[in-house]
């Protein structure tokens, strides 16, 4: 190991700025906001290595125990106060010193000052912003005059073990006029150079608290030093959870996926033969709910989105010759064409089974979504991005022909009609925002306030989950369940399946800004986005990935539902809000 | 889109780790590296190749071995020519699942004659020390001769030891399959040669 890599709280105020003019040069600090803003923006951006970490947080312990009386300054760096971008440099650099008016030599005289006052530095003659350079200074006092962490300094790293030589640490505490020859390392420009070059706590980093906002007083050291223990307990105590609810999850995850498999022969010789029969009875619901075998998903969907359109195996064929033939004679509307394209962009992305360049079924999916268009044209309707989703999840479980048939009748149902339906069914759309924030505040009241006291309608959040059922936003498992009870309760559970999302994402719903909400809805939420990557589970299937809402998780919600439900309220409401159907 | 199709598709898998990634990228791109990456969801990559003098377009679908493709079910195995069941020789665990593996298939894609469904088996990562080798080429052998006399192959992605000779066993047996298959009627309904506009009224549903 080298010098560097000591812990940078040992560095005296001296060493971290002193140019040492040897064989590095220039080495300037600007105090000025901006500069002290990007190096916070750098120290951020990097992980410190662990086993630094933990050195320095011994240290901090350390501190904690000789000078109890110790503040962590803080650097307001959003000051107002007009600072002249001094450079500073170092004593024995012939550039003009001065920091705010102070000269180097003021400076050192100031924490000269402060460590023999022991604590309770005046802060009078400082300016409003404080940079409370004692620390480190008494610190590496403190450090080295303690004989079980010097030996600990010392077999972490044997090149200054001398520093620990008890008479320089003796003149340390005595403040002797720096540089303490004990306590510096030969080039403070090596230091420097090795410091931006590596991921260590730097000079700055140590001065500011990291336990408290810039603007409030600074916090006592012993405070600071025990909340920072209280969160790392707290963090250990959560991460303990979170892993146990996750086991828990993934076994009941397993147990029901045992149960479907298990219950395909059900499907397979009494359900699918007798369909008519079976889809009244009581005991197949139950069974529905939990899911529909994977294999059998296909045949299933198909019986129960039905066809009422009536269209025969051959639409199919006849809608994607007309629309091949426009293709080839270039009366496609390329807008259409561009929006389909970017919609299949989005599907199910980290699937790559519909990626244009190799995906093995993005010319189905292509195919059928011209068709699609082509059969809709009559009735004046262009492309609705979402539709790609719909047309994925159905290719994923039949042949092209039958997904045509299929997607053609579910997207006839009254609510996906409407939404689909573009400006002719805007009124439509409008009944049904409203049936949405009625269940919404007989529900979950809390949030239907929040929502409403920062004007975040249905309309924000609930056509993105509606247009592409779900898929863009629900992992596919989780979206795959809820088609299975989609195609077979109709439009009701379109807005139970939403209730349920929202009633996942419940406890992050209560933020009181109108683009904080709107974010989160979106699937942008910074903070979540943050805890995601950093526990590296992001890989950009969709939207909620970041909410981590998987299957379970949003079922438990959806379930959570049921007891509440009432048909016939939805009966109601449709009967009140959209008399006409 | 409905012309008789010229491509095959092969279905690779096993275990997460076995190699199954490295095997497609030494026979299409003959690259091969160390760094690990699991495959997200399914992976595809196409080679044209020429089978007795027939040209096709060999299209590979590389699972995630990690997951099962409990959702992806129906789409990923329906329509596949052949089943390529990797293991790695260093490890007897990936060894044994290999009857899930095969059992999963026959369930998900219910092939019509799933008793001479063309299987190839290879045990990868032969370049490792012999002394590290855990699944012995008897006991593979035997395997492979229980379930129909399975080609077996024993492969390195890396040093591209038998992979050109695997992936042309695995692209004979594939078009054998294409031809018994169709035989019998195909997955999709036959191609009904198509008039365009004989019937404009489509898509109108008044």
């Amino acid at each position: 190991m080298e010098a560097g890599s000591l812990p940078g709280v040992r560095i005296s105020f001296e060493d971290a700025f002193e140019d040492g003019g040897d064989d590095d040069q220039d080495v300037q600090f600007q105090f000025t906001s901006d500069a002290i803003r990007s190096e916070l923006a750098r120290q951020n951006g990097h992980a410190w290595v662990d086993g630094e970490e933990n050195v320095v947080e011994d240290v901090q312990l350390e501190r904690a125990a000789y000078d109890p009386d110790e503040s962590v300054s803080t650097i307001d760096i959003n000051s107002s106060r007009p600072y002249s971008p001094t450079s500073i440099s170092l004593p024995h650099s012939p550039e003009p010193r001065s920091f705010s008016g102070y000269g180097a030599e003021d400076f050192e005289e100031h924490f000269r000052q402060d460590a023999d006052r022991s604590g309770s530095p005046s802060h009078s003659r400082y300016p409003s912003v404080v940079i409370d350079v004692s620390k480190t200074e008494s610190t590496a006092t403190a450090t080295t005059s303690d004989p079980s962490l010097r030996s600990s300094f010392a077999s972490s790293d044997t090149a200054v073990s001398n520093s620990s030589d008890p008479s320089s640490s003796k003149s340390a505490t005595n403040t002797s006029p720096p540089p303490t020859p004990g306590l510096s390392v030969p080039s403070g420009g090596f230091r420097q150079t090795h410091r931006t070059s590596r991921s260590g706590p730097s000079t700055l980093e140590q001065v500011i608290s990291k336990t408290r906002p810039s603007y409030l007083p600074p916090k006592a050291k012993q405070e600071d030093v025990k909340h920072l223990a209280d969160w790392e307990a707290m963090m250990k105590q959560s991460r303990l959870i979170e892993q146990q609810k996750r086991k828990a999850r993934d076994e009941r995850r397993l147990a029901r996926e045992r149960a479907v498999e298990q219950s395909t022969e059900t499907w397979e010789k009494s359900i699918i033969p007798d369909w008519k029969n079976a889809v009244n009875d009581v005991k197949l619901r139950r069974l529905w709910w939990n899911g529909i075998p994977p294999k059998l998903r296909g045949i299933v969907w198909e019986k129960a989105i039905g066809n009422s359109l009536a269209l025969s195996k051959d639409t199919y064929r006849s809608c994607a010759a007309r629309a091949q033939k426009a293709l080839s004679s270039g009366s496609f509307p390329s807008t259409t064409l561009h929006l389909m394209e970017e919609d299949i962009g989005t599907t199910l992305p980290t699937l790559h089974i519909f990626n244009s360049s190799m995906g093995p079924l993005y010319q189905d999916l292509k195919d059928l979504l011209c068709a699609w268009v082509v059969s809709r044209s009559d009735e004046g309707l262009g492309y609705t991005l979402g539709a790609s989703k719909i047309a994925a999840m159905l290719l994923l479980n039949m042949s092209p022909p039958t997904a045509f048939v299929a997607m053609r009748n579910l997207l006839e149902r009254h609510c996906f009609r409407s939404f689909y339906g573009g400006l002719s069914s805007r009124d439509d759309v409008e009944a049904y925002y409203r049936i949405f924030d009625t269940l919404l505040a007989d529900r979950m009241p809390k949030i239907y306030f929040n929502f409403k006291q920062h004007q975040v309608s249905p309309a924000a959040y609930l056509p993105d989950w509606v247009v592409p059922a779900f898929l863009s936003h629900l992992p596919l498992e989780a979206c795959a369940r809820i088609w299975d009870v989609l195609v077979l309760e109709g439009d009701s559970f379109l807005f139970r399946a939403a209730l349920g999302i929202l009633a996942s994402l419940e406890s992050r719903l209560f933020f009181p800004d109108r683009k904080e909400l709107l974010d989160l809805l979106a699937g942008e939420d910074k903070a979540a986005l943050e805890v995601a990557k950093r526990e590296g589970s992001l890989v950009g299937a969709c939207k909620y990935e970041i909410y981590a809402l998987d299957e379970e998780a949003v079922w438990e919600h959806i379930d959570g539902l049921n007891d509440w439900w009432k048909e016939n309220t939805w009966t109601r409401l449709i009967q009140r809000e959209l008399p006409d159907i | 889109m409905l012309q008789k199709r010229s491509l095959m598709k092969v279905i690779i898998l096993g275990d997460s780790g076995v190699g199954k990634t490295s095997l497609m990228n030494q026979y299409v791109n003959k690259r091969f590296t160390n760094q690990y990456k699991a495959t997200i969801g399914a992976d595809f990559l196409t080679k044209e190749i020429t089978v007795d003098d027939k040209q096709v377009t060999m299209q590979l679908w590389d699972t995630a071995g990690q997951e099962r493709f409990q959702s992806l079910g129906v789409a990923f195995y329906r329509g596949a020519d052949c089943c390529v069941l990797v293991y790695d020789v260093n490890s007897s665990k990936s060894f044994e699942t290999l009857d899930s593996w095969r059992d999963e298939f026959l369930i998900q894609a219910s092939p019509r004659d799933p008793e001479n469904f063309p299987f190839v088996v290879l045990g990868n990562k032969i370049d490792v020390e012999e002394n590290k080798r855990q699944v012995t080429q008897k006991r593979a052998m035997t395997w492979c001769q229980s379930k129909g006399n399975i080609p077996y192959f024993e492969t390195s992605a890396k040093e591209a030891i038998n992979v050109e000779q695997a992936f042309q066993t695995i692209a004979k047996n594939a078009l054998q399959q294409q031809d018994t298959d169709d035989i019998y009627e195909n997955d999709y309904p036959d191609p009904i040669t198509i008039k365009p506009d004989s019937n404009p009224s489509y898509g109108c549903n008044c």
